[in-house]
């Protein structure tokens, strides 16, 4: 590990340098955060698809209804969170002291969150309704 | 100066969250642009780092805070149902739909609105995160650092088209 990016720090005793001793070490294993990136992907891409489902089925639709007040969007807001929060958990614990291609988790994580993106938009996910 | 509760919530989401979700998103992206050891001492980078670290967990805990306001807040009100023989101005997503002119305020608007904004809070979180565990790390590593910038923005356009929405929706028929 590398304590710190400049290795040219004049280490003396002036309050900057104090500072600068106060640096974390940098973190190497680059798997914590592809876990983070890509479970934010996830998350996205299920409010996607939980949405373009919800107009594909009226039974679902009526499923996701958990909270009347808000309707079917109180399903969905759950199931994207819980699509987040255990993937995060599960991708967090496997890759956790690996070190990985970090571009290509970035590449993955934008392809879901386009897929958010795309089927949240009224109409693409109009193209599957059921009337 | 009077404000019904309905009105307060929605200045509170729509206003005040929302306008400090835009100015952190402001300050965030200029510090992670302006991160990069080519351009900044150890010290400046140190700092940076630390506004960064703040700026985008502000974001994050913002974002949540407005989305949770806005669904389970205003929403409930924007889409009652009218009792018969109610005025329907005090029914906005009714309103709106009874009005073939101004039903796309609603059927494109609110229904795009409603469900692009979650996005705004999952991405602003795992972007904190990242920045926080790799705050030593980002100035040196470009990858990490445009991935980063392109999914804060991403996140900012949820929020800008929530917002944005969500203003002129308040405009044409207003949560009272």
């Amino acid at each position: 590990m590398t304590a710190i990016p400049h290795q040219n720090i004049d280490a003396g005793s002036s309050p900057a340098s104090a500072e600068l001793k106060s640096i974390a070490p940098i973190d190497t294993a680059t798997g914590p955060a592809a876990a983070a990136l890509t479970a934010g992907g996830l998350g996205c891409a299920a409010m996607g698809l939980l949405t373009t489902l919800a107009e594909a089925s009226p039974a679902f639709k009526k499923a996701l209804n958990l909270y009347d007040p808000v309707g079917p969007l109180s399903g969905k807001v759950a199931g994207a969170i819980i699509v987040y929060v255990l993937s995060w958990i599960v991708l967090g614990l496997v890759l956790r002291h690996q070190q990985v291609h970090l571009i290509r988790w970035l590449i993955l994580t934008f392809i879901l969150v386009a897929c958010g993106l795309i089927f949240t938009f009224p109409p693409v996910y109009d193209l599957f309704t059921v009337h | 100066m009077e404000l019904s509760s309905r009105e307060l919530w929605t200045v509170v989401h729509g206003m005040i969250l929302g306008a400090i979700f835009l100015l952190a998103f402001a300050g965030g992206v200029a510090e992670l642009l302006g991160l990069r050891s080519s351009y900044e001492t150890p010290l400046g980078e140190l700092k940076s780092s630390r506004r960064l670290v703040e700026g985008t967990w502000v974001m994050a805990v913002v974002a949540w805070l407005t989305v949770i306001t806005g669904t389970f807040f205003v929403y409930p009100w924007y889409r009652a149902k009218p009792v018969s023989g109610a005025d329907l101005i005090h029914y906005p997503r009714s309103y709106l739909l009874a009005n073939p002119k101004m039903a796309e305020w609603h059927n494109f608007g609110m229904e795009w609105k409603e469900h692009v904004a979650w996005l705004a809070p999952i991405l602003a979180t795992a972007v904190a995160y990242v920045t926080w565990r790799y705050r030593n790390k980002i100035a040196t590593d470009p990858v990490l650092r445009r991935g980063l910038i392109a999914l804060f923005s991403i996140a900012f356009f949820a929020a800008g088209v929530a917002g944005v929405f969500g203003a002129f929706i308040n405009k044409v028929a207003a949560t009272r």
